[in-house]
């Protein structure tokens, strides 16, 4: 198991009643878990939560097994990233890209090389040309793919997407998709998806999880099954 | 009703954001014109409204009922904008003054155009209106001011707003984008109310333009790829881009056999088929001669694969 939530719930501030109440999910190594339901039910709270972001009311958050206190301790926090739905605000747009994609290496401490980070990034359809340009001037596709290559850098296992492909177009969003499960695939990742589409969910998923009025609905559905 | 005719826009030296697309289009036609981000399609809405920055250079003829828009003065086209062509802008609910209260707003446009209404008719229509477009307690969301209101919630109020005028035609940029199924779906549900109206709309989303079109054209990197009845769209699309944008829907598969779209430059565009680069037929001769818009039927399509059988 990589991750898992127990009995979680959240009551924001200035508020009398709980967002999401008596939430439990797994997500395994290498599976993705899909959480579907409305804008505003709370799906995205409960990703916050599994992205260390925000500290659940009550509950705990497991990861492989360790019970998690708030903030996630700095070991924990590399291995968890998240990519969100706009991906223009993922970047500083004070930075240049190529400073943005330089961040991740400050963070781990390790020595920048251009020629390695271009290697990575091709896998990822980015190329030099991208780096020189600021965020606004690339497209949605371009941008999260790049948002999604950045956070890989962090050589994360659990990965949060929040809707990651709802702003782009349908062909990149099957580019993204792809990407997603290629990575997958190659390094065991665990996802948390969070989506409104029932059919990129069950496209995509292998549990999937209905939140409704701040409830999970029992029991994740079992699908994709290859 | 809308004839657009080998329009091109420009800004500067750069290449084109538009270039040469015509259309049609009936009286009570749905028209849809589906593409990515930077196809032109939003430049192309505004171009027609004369809402462009002065640098914008437009080129060839749009006519609305038969007179020239392009040769309008700017006075004059405002009396057109919102009265008879009606505009409702991308970004859930941004066209909505957020000072305003909803209701406030909705009885301005109508007041606009018929002048002589009175208040309490104008106010309610008003709220006839909001009723008709899904909204329950319409006395309170009339009081409402935008920020109180969901995304949702905004983009249906901006769609009652943009036709409150009755214009004949309607423009409307990207209305579902950002916005979950339920609401996508209560936002078709407002879209084809208007069956006595003209509709122009631009989108990125093939489920919403199965729902609302008639017809269906295919903008990518500021060209028209292909122009055809709904029904042939989703049945048989002709172009590459097209039938790759079908095959990459979830429902269809998720295929995405293409590569990714080099960064846009000039230098790409200027010479051949604007899709060449991603495109699983490419031969020589895309990427030397740009392809004609040819008829094939009752449908037209620019690819070399049909213009050398055409």
């Amino acid at each position: 198991m990589l991750m898992r939530l127990e009995n979680i719930e959240k009551t924001y501030r200035n508020q009398k009643h709980p967002v999401i109440q008596n939430v439990n999910l797994i997500v395994e190594k290498g599976k993705t878990t899909g959480i579907l339901g409305k804008s505003g039910s709370g799906k995205s709270t409960i990703g916050q939560i599994m992205a260390g972001i925000l500290k659940p009311s009550e509950g705990t958050v497991f990861f492989q097994d360790q019970a998690l206190s708030y903030p996630f301790p700095k070991e924990v926090r590399q291995k968890i990233q998240i990519l969100f739905q706009h991906p223009e605000i993922s970047f500083n747009p004070r930075m240049s890209l190529l400073e943005s994609m330089k961040e991740p290496y400050r963070f781990r401490k390790t020595l920048f090389s251009m020629e390695i980070l271009l290697e990575e990034l091709e896998k990822f359809g980015i190329y030099e040309e991208h780096l020189k340009r600021d965020p606004s001037s690339l497209s949605g596709g371009e941008l999260q793919r790049l948002a999604l290559a950045r956070i890989m850098l962090m050589q994360p296992e659990f990965l949060v997407l929040d809707e990651p492909t709802s702003m782009l177009d349908v062909i990149s969003q099957a580019q993204v998709i792809l990407l997603l499960e290629k990575l997958q695939r190659e390094r065991n990742l665990g996802y948390l998806f969070i989506s409104h589409d029932y059919e990129l969910c069950r496209h995509f998923c292998h549990r999937i999880y209905y939140l409704k009025d701040g409830r999970l609905k029992e029991g994740g559905e079992e699908c994709n099954d290859e | 009703m809308l004839d657009i005719e080998d329009v091109s826009i420009s800004f500067g030296e750069e290449q084109a954001a538009v270039s040469e697309v015509s259309m049609h289009i009936q009286e009570k036609e749905k028209m849809v014109i589906i593409g990515e981000t930077g196809s032109g399609k939003s430049v192309l809405l505004l171009g027609i409204l004369k809402l462009l920055p002065d640098s914008a250079d437009v080129k060839g003829h749009i006519r609305f009922q038969g007179e020239s828009l392009l040769d309008k003065k700017k006075k004059e086209m405002q009396k057109v904008r919102g009265t008879q062509i009606s505009y409702i802008p991308q970004g859930s609910g941004n066209g909505l003054n957020p000072l305003y209260p909803v209701g406030k707003q909705i009885i301005e446009s109508i007041r606009r155009k018929d002048k002589t209404i009175g208040k309490q008719d104008a106010k309610a229509r008003m709220l006839r209106l909001l009723s008709e477009f899904g909204f329950n307690d319409v006395r309170k969301i009339a009081e409402s001011y935008p920020f109180m209101l969901s995304g949702g919630m905004r983009q249906r109020a901006l769609i009652a707003m943009g036709i409150a005028a009755d214009a004949s035609l309607v423009l409307a940029d990207e209305p579902t984008k950002g916005l979950d199924t339920e609401r996508i779906a209560m936002v078709i549900d407002a879209f084809s109310k208007l069956q006595d109206k003209t509709l122009l709309c631009v989108t990125h989303d093939l489920r919403f333009a199965k729902a609302v079109a008639s017809r269906i054209t295919v903008m990518y990197a500021s060209e028209q790829m292909e122009s055809c009845e709904k029904e042939e769209f989703f049945e048989h699309p002709l172009h590459p881009y097209s039938q790759a944008m079908l095959k990459a829907l979830p429902e269809n598969g998720l295929f995405a056999n293409m590569g990714f779209a080099p960064p846009k430059s000039g230098e790409i565009l200027r010479k051949g088929c604007h899709f060449k680069e991603r495109c699983p037929y490419y031969r020589e001769k895309c990427s030397q001669e740009k392809p004609p818009f040819v008829t094939m039927g009752n449908r037209k399509v620019r690819c070399w694969k049909y213009a050398d059988e055409a």
